[in-house]
């Protein structure tokens, strides 16, 4: 009973250690996956405190932190399943230019924020996660690949084809 | 991070640049969500109110028309256990604040003698009340009151229920809403300016919803108040509803043209 006491106190200041240091990580992928930063932060919030609560459940297979995103990830999208509908933002039209953006060495475009967040929203679940918790996050392919059970390889083909997809039509709107 | 191109990390940073500015770490938040988080409660507060039917509020025009929410359903046709139902009639949070004579006089003028004033809950820099008063016919009547949480003006928005209307928190009456709602000449259509209000002990969510029941915003229910002022949906809204733990709906108000 003391060893689990003991464990279960280091367990707790870990836990309260992640969110001091990583805060900024959580809230900005829950953000990205929700859209809506109120309820990002309260999916945070939750998440911890969920943690927290049942840190005595915690049997030690992997890292705590990955415990952590493993629970932000589930709160987030429980979130996402729970709206009936979340209409994206319609396109704005094509003269209404936001803060530029370098597209490529030689091209400077202007392109607006609703075009990227439509192209980050017609890539899959699963690239989006993954973008989101490399940019984000911060997360090393292994992490990632751990959290979401695939390979590492498939991470970095996930990632690669993203990024691609998204550059190639940006592309085609600077044109 | 030299795999993400420099063309999207802008963008990223955009996506949730509103969030990261707005909110910050607060630890003591999350200790206080475990206790929440528990089944059973160690103490709470029964609030009473003997009032009816809305009347009309108080000024709280933003536009050159206002709407006004008059209408709330609950949802009767459920069978309620005899916890729901403890639920839907406690509001656990809150506790008694004083007033100075200055307020004291303004608010007999707006709504009636002070009874009492209990302070909900504060959330995003508001301060939601629950006054009893007795109005100028001498009846007991239930208010609430909202402000800025450091402000002189702490009342500035006060409305009173009528005498008869049901109680709040009811199982026929688990939210007081004061959501500011606007319609403007240009556009006859109600859009939800700032969601707000004080919620029983069973209502974990209010949601805002189109006319085919699709959720357009929500927000959580944090110690019976919720507050949203960003991320509003700029479309018209059909109905402010009221979620429990379930997900489930438990009442609903039809955002409609008041008077």
């Amino acid at each position: 009973m003391m060893r689990t006491d003991r464990r279960s106190e280091t367990v707790s200041t870990l836990i309260e250690g992640l969110y001091r240091s990583r805060f900024r990580a959580f809230l900005g992928v829950a953000a990205a996956i929700t859209r809506d930063g109120d309820v990002a932060y309260d999916v945070v919030q939750d998440a911890f405190a969920q943690a927290l609560r049942s840190r005595a459940t915690f049997r030690g297979e992997g890292s705590v932190e990955a415990w952590l995103w493993r629970i932000v990830l589930n709160r987030a999208r429980d979130e996402i399943r729970n709206r009936k509908v979340r209409p994206l933002p319609k396109p704005a039209e094509p003269a209404m230019l936001s803060r530029p953006t370098v597209v490529s060495e030689t091209v400077t475009e202007r392109i607006t924020d609703l075009t990227v967040r439509r192209l980050i929203a017609r890539l899959s679940e699963r690239q989006r996660l993954i973008v989101f918790l490399r940019y984000y996050a911060d997360l090393e392919y292994a992490a990632i690949a751990a959290l979401l059970e695939i390979s590492p390889g498939t991470v970095a083909a996930s990632l690669s084809s993203a990024h691609a997809r998204i550059r190639n039509e940006l592309k085609e709107i600077a044109r | 991070m030299t795999d993400v191109p420099v063309e999207l990390r802008m963008e990223l940073d955009g996506l949730v640049e509103p969030a990261l500015a707005t909110h910050r770490p607060d630890w003591a938040d999350v200790v206080s969500r475990v206790q929440r988080q528990r089944p059973s409660r160690k103490s709470v507060f029964l609030i009473a109110a003997t009032v009816a039917a809305i009347v009309s509020g108080s000024a709280l025009a933003l536009g050159p028309d206002l709407w006004q929410a008059i209408r709330g359903t609950s949802i009767d046709d459920r069978v309620l256990s005899e916890r729901d139902l403890r639920a839907l009639r406690t509001v656990s949070s809150g506790r008694p604040v004083g007033i100075s004579k200055t307020e004291r006089r303004q608010l007999r003028a707006r709504a009636g003698r002070i009874v009492s004033i209990q302070l909900v809950g504060t959330r995003f820099g508001r301060s939601l009340y629950l006054l009893t008063v007795i109005n100028e016919d001498g009846e007991r009547v239930a208010c609430q009151a909202s402000g800025p949480a450091e402000a002189t003006d702490r009342f500035g928005f006060i409305r009173c229920s009528a005498p008869d209307a049901p109680a709040f928190p009811s199982p026929e009456r688990p939210v007081l809403d004061q959501s500011v709602i606007e319609v403007s000449r240009e556009d006859a259509s109600p859009h939800v300016v700032r969601l707000e209000g004080l919620a029983a002990d069973a209502v974990k969510s209010v949601a805002l919803t189109e006319e085919t029941g699709s959720i357009l915003a929500r927000t959580p229910v944090i110690d019976n108040v919720y507050v949203r002022t960003t991320g509003l949906p700029r479309g018209p809204v059909s109905r402010i509803v009221a979620l429990d733990q379930r997900g489930e709906t438990i009442w609903t108000m039809r955002v409609t043209r008041g008077g």
